[in-house]
């Protein structure tokens, strides 16, 4: 039993030191799906149906299969046509043959697409009374988005993005499959060389346990803040 | 052109076959998981909602921890870990020889159904949340006893409340059930996409073939729980 | 701008929704100063014609005229009269103050934001003039302490004052009413009357859309009694009802006093 705990604790440097990794995916997906996943809403309610036809596409496809099968169809596929074309060329390859690139890409798809399915129906909630005030004091279509659509509309639908900023970061451990050495990778390397089954993956799970729990624990002020025009 | 219809041939040369069964292998895999999870769910949404303290403990921890934790490391611990120690306490305790493991098929979908058993507890338990009061006290009234309640009071109410949860998990499930494939080789399909492309190369094609195959059972459930829920609004389900 | 020219001309506006003619040619003149009251059944069409004024609804033919100068419309492929120019309607909305039946206040600003909003980024005023006039105009309304509330921690009579200064601070050349008192639990009508009372009391031009008929009696110049997309009748408010016309106006008279 001791042995048990020594082995997990002696885990932990190896698994602290690839957090910042899983961190970094969840921020930088989380923050280019959120702009992404804005303009798809946008695109998906615009009325238009060259911008809305693909945009509804795109975002059933996404929602409609697994994370895993998009980052292999993007780690692996996109790589095998990239690595034939002009783009090998590009001075842009050598940072795209990383794993780190199509990985995010990957997040950043997907993360766009869950976002723009909440954001279309926290759009759509809106009462159309609010954007008519916005439209009598003579607002421009665009101001009307920026300064009254867009800031309730992401109100209204806080909690749940920020949930999704959980499942993302959870959804990163899949990163571990196309070689990228975040937390869950690094577990499953020092399983391979230590040759310990259980000790990593505990040890892994109690690192995610507590980035969820801390950045849980960041968001709900934020959600507060941002929200607070609502406590009566 | 050509050479994507010949991947697709039936038989020993192409992956037509494989593809075929590995489509009904994921759903069988999925069904198998699900309806595991809803009986888990069932149990722990009880759990939840029972008098006991040490019940509700171990009913929030289990969803805590879960749900907390991302499904690939949950399936990897139930997988080898719980599975690990379940195979020594079942041969120290005799009831098995040393040789002894579990079938790592059904401790794979095992592994499944206990990560999304946490997220079906919620759903459950939301569902038996709403289910009125006063219609269980009739059925008292009328002499029903408590399983006759709950089969025929209490289930059918919660059923409706959780339709849309319970759609949501199967969706859920299905996709999660790609995760599947790292644990070993069963044949479903994202293990069968990875051997196809692992042989041909054909990367794009292959992995792009087992999205679209994802996307059908994607498509697949939402007619069925369409139809589901339509007929639910009626009242006949 | 010559003197006798109208404040806001209404010219032949028909309006259509689907094969239902809502405004069957609707005129009417307001003066500088003027209070138009629109009253009328549910379904007369009368706030319809009031969201014609400002194009939140489209007409399908006729001609608004705000201070002399014609908003510019084209007809659609639907039917429908679209602004020529959406720079002139916005220009044109910014001098049509209007006021809504649910208040519409923004729900993620404070009151003061409320106000400033379209004064700062339509009338590019500096933001330290337009919040001081934002508290004269929340004094004038009663509300001096609130500035820094949110609609939702305010009464729906404290909302739709704060409407009501928002749609002052752009200065209007018109104040468009739209059933400002209807959505008000009734111990909370008559602070909002009192303002608009006020506002008549001021010589400010308002088209006021309303079931109130005490006030439209006390506060209006001109009364136009709207009945199945067309004006009935029109006058001054003791021609109008005193004097009704009609078994039409009798029928929606009386039904007023019994309720």
């Amino acid at each position: 039993m001791n042995d048990f705990v020594t082995n997990i604790v002696n885990c932990l440097p190896d698994l602290l030191a690839a957090a910042p990794l899983t961190l970094l995916l969840t921020l930088v997906a989380g923050v280019i799906g959120l702009v992404v996943g804005t303009f798809l809403a946008l695109a998906r309610l615009s009325g238009q149906p060259l911008l809305s036809l693909p945009a509804a596409a795109f975002m059933f496809v996404v929602r409609g299969t697994p994370l895993l099968v998009q980052l292999y169809l993007i780690y692996y596929g996109l790589g095998q046509y990239l690595g034939h074309s002009w783009v090998r060329q590009s001075f842009l390859w050598p940072y795209m043959r990383e794993g780190l690139t199509f990985a995010l890409f990957a997040y950043s798809m997907n993360q766009a697409a869950y976002n723009a399915e909440v954001l279309r129906g926290a759009l759509q909630s809106i009462s159309k009374g609010q954007i008519e005030a916005a439209q009598a004091i003579g607002m421009s279509g665009f101001q009307t988005l920026w300064r009254v659509r867009l800031p309730l509309a992401f109100g209204n639908c806080l909690p749940v993005l920020t949930s999704d900023i959980i499942i993302l970061l959870k959804s990163t451990a899949l990163a571990s499959t196309v070689t990228i050495l975040e937390l869950m990778g690094t577990a499953r390397v020092i399983q391979r060389q230590s040759l310990q089954v259980y000790e990593p993956l505990i040890a892994c799970g109690l690192v995610y346990f507590v980035v969820v729990v801390l950045l849980t624990a960041l968001m709900r002020p934020l959600e507060n803040r941002l929200t607070r025009y609502r406590k009566g | 052109m050509a050479e994507f219809l010949n991947y697709m041939a039936w038989g020993p040369k192409g992956w037509g076959d494989e593809f075929f069964f590995a489509f009904f292998m994921t759903l069988k895999i999925s069904l198998i998981a699900y309806g595991a999870s809803f009986a888990m769910g069932l149990l722990f949404a009880m759990f939840k909602l029972s008098n006991s303290r040490f019940l509700r403990g171990i009913a929030g921890t289990y969803t805590t921890v879960v749900r907390a934790l991302p499904e690939m490391l949950m399936i990897l611990l139930v997988y080898f870990a719980v599975a690990g120690m379940a195979e020594k306490m079942l041969v120290s305790a005799g009831l098995v020889g040393s040789e002894f493991q579990f079938s790592p098929f059904w401790t794979a979908v095992f592994a499944l159904a206990f990560v999304s058993g946490a997220f079906m507890t919620e759903v459950i338990r939301a569902g038996l949340l709403a289910v009125p009061k006063g219609g269980i006290e009739a059925a008292w009234a009328i002499g029903m006893s408590g399983p006759q309640i709950f089969r025929r009071v209490v289930m059918p109410q919660m059923m409706r409340h959780s339709l849309s949860g319970l759609g949501n998990l199967w969706l859920g499930i299905t996709k999660d059930s790609a995760i599947v494939s790292i644990l070993g080789a069963f044949g479903e399909l994202l293990q069968t996409g990875y051997r196809a492309a692992a042989a041909t190369k054909e990367y794009g094609y292959f992995y792009g073939l087992t999205a679209l195959l994802f996307l059908l059972i994607t498509i697949l459930s939402l007619a069925v729980l369409h139809w589901m829920e339509k007929r639910l609004n009626r009242g006949l389900l | 701008m010559d003197t006798n020219q109208p404040a806001l001309s209404v010219r032949d506006i028909h309006k259509q929704f689907g094969n239902t003619e809502v405004l069957r040619g609707v005129s009417f003149e307001a003066h500088s100063g003027d209070v138009v009251s629109i009253i009328g059944s549910s379904g007369s069409g009368k706030s319809t014609l009031l969201r014609c004024i400002n194009f939140l609804e489209s007409p399908n033919s006729g001609e608004i005229v705000v201070g002399g100068e014609a908003i510019r419309t084209r007809k659609d492929k639907t039917g429908s009269l679209v602004p020529v120019d959406k720079a002139q309607l916005r220009q044109m909305r910014a001098r049509l103050g209007m006021v809504f039946q649910n208040f519409n206040l923004w729900d993620h600003r404070t009151v003061m934001d409320n106000i400033i909003e379209g004064p700062v980024h339509i009338l590019k005023q500096s933001k330290k003039q337009a919040k001081e006039q934002a508290r004269a105009l929340l004094d004038k309304v009663g509300l001096f302490d609130k500035e820094d509330h949110y609609p939702s921690q305010l009464s729906g009579g404290q909302q739709q004052r704060v409407a009501i200064a928002r749609a002052l601070a752009m200065n209007p050349t018109v104040m468009l009413f739209d059933e400002p008192t209807s959505a008000l639990d009734p111990e909370l009508v008559s602070e909002v009357i009192t303002v608009i009372r006020q506002l008549a009391e001021e010589k400010r031009t308002m088209i006021m859309v309303t079931h109130e008929m005490a006030l439209a009696r006390e506060i209006s110049s001109k009364l136009i009694f709207l009945d199945q997309g067309l004006i009935h009748t029109q006058g001054s408010p003791a021609e109008v009802m005193d004097n009704p016309d009609s078994d039409r106006l009798r029928q929606f008279l009386g039904m007023l006093n019994a309720a």
